[in-house]
């Protein structure tokens, strides 16, 4: 063993009550979620991992030891797809907001039937998939299906996504916060239904004229704040 | 929480952890990935795991 491996190594073996863990950037020949995994670290509740090599068989292994996992932070990981995304909401009951802005390409929904088995996981409240060229309408409308209770969702930079958005918003009716910026296509011609929780919508640099916003207003809550 | 210039070393890092045993939250993040201090020596690990009631660690920019 050597000295790198010995810092994660000593971490796990002296069981530090970490509930907090942040590995940014970080370098080098071992994996991580290897060593994790064989300690059964538990007790994380915030995990912070934005490591490009992560592929999907690690966060699979990992997700099965963190049933305490409140949070994660996967974004930048190149090598993640939604299979990533469903482990962890499947082996995680506590897990409440995922980021995993700017992954990788294979991400896309490429088989829907696969999608229904997954099931519907009402414990993620925030999802943030900004910066996700590939996301399309017919995959965000999944995800949607899968986490129908999401009072946060962050698509900004999402440059594939159009119409599919109103359709988000019929299934996910608590969502409060939605950030569209940069969702060039982005038009909500199809938006004539009321969404009674949305409480901050950012439509920047988006397609939506001054018509479509002045029929929004009459759909929002009174208070919402429209940037 | 220490974001370091090339002034400190591992053995410093070390030494300031052992003088704050009750330390709870850790973040450290080198100059760059070409610095020494990157690698994390035998010291700097003992030191940052008799942190017994350490709760949040952040490392960033580290080779382990």
């Amino acid at each position: 063993m050597n000295i790198s491996n010995n810092l994660l190594y000593s971490i796990a073996r002296e069981g530090l009550p970490l509930t907090r863990f942040t590995l940014r950037h970080c370098f080098g020949r071992h994996s991580y979620a290897g060593i994790f995994c064989k300690y059964k670290c538990q007790g994380f509740n915030h995990l912070d991992l934005e490591l490009p090599f992560l592929n999907d068989q690690h966060v699979v292994q990992l997700s099965s030891f963190l049933g305490d996992l409140m949070s994660i932070n996967l974004s930048c990981c190149l090598k993640l797809s939604k299979l990533a995304l469903y482990a962890l909401t499947k082996n995680c009951p506590l897990l409440s907001e995922i980021k995993m802005e700017g992954i990788g390409k294979s991400m896309s929904v490429e088989n829907s039937d696969s999608l229904v088995e997954f099931g519907v996981y009402p414990q993620l409240k925030s999802l943030y998939l900004g910066k996700n060229q590939w996301l399309s309408d017919e995959g965000i409308v999944m995800f949607a299906s899968n986490f129908p209770n999401l009072q946060l969702l962050d698509l900004n930079h999402c440059n594939l996504l159009s119409e599919g958005i109103c359709q988000v918003l019929r299934i996910c009716c608590k969502i409060r916060h939605l950030n569209l910026s940069y969702c060039k296509k982005v038009k909500l011609h199809g938006m004539n239904f009321v969404v009674p929780n949305l409480e901050v919508l950012n439509l920047s640099n988006t397609k939506v004229n001054d018509k479509t916003l002045c029929d929004i207003k009459e759909l929002l809550w009174a208070f919402a704040t429209i940037t | 929480m220490f974001s370091c210039d090339d002034r400190i070393t591992n053995v410093g890092i070390g030494s300031a952890l052992c003088a704050r045993p009750t330390l709870k939250s850790f973040s450290f993040s080198p100059l760059n990935m070409k610095h020494e201090i990157s690698i994390p020596t035998s010291h700097f690990i003992d030191s940052l795991v008799s942190l017994k009631g350490l709760t949040c660690l952040d490392l960033q920019f580290m080779n382990l």
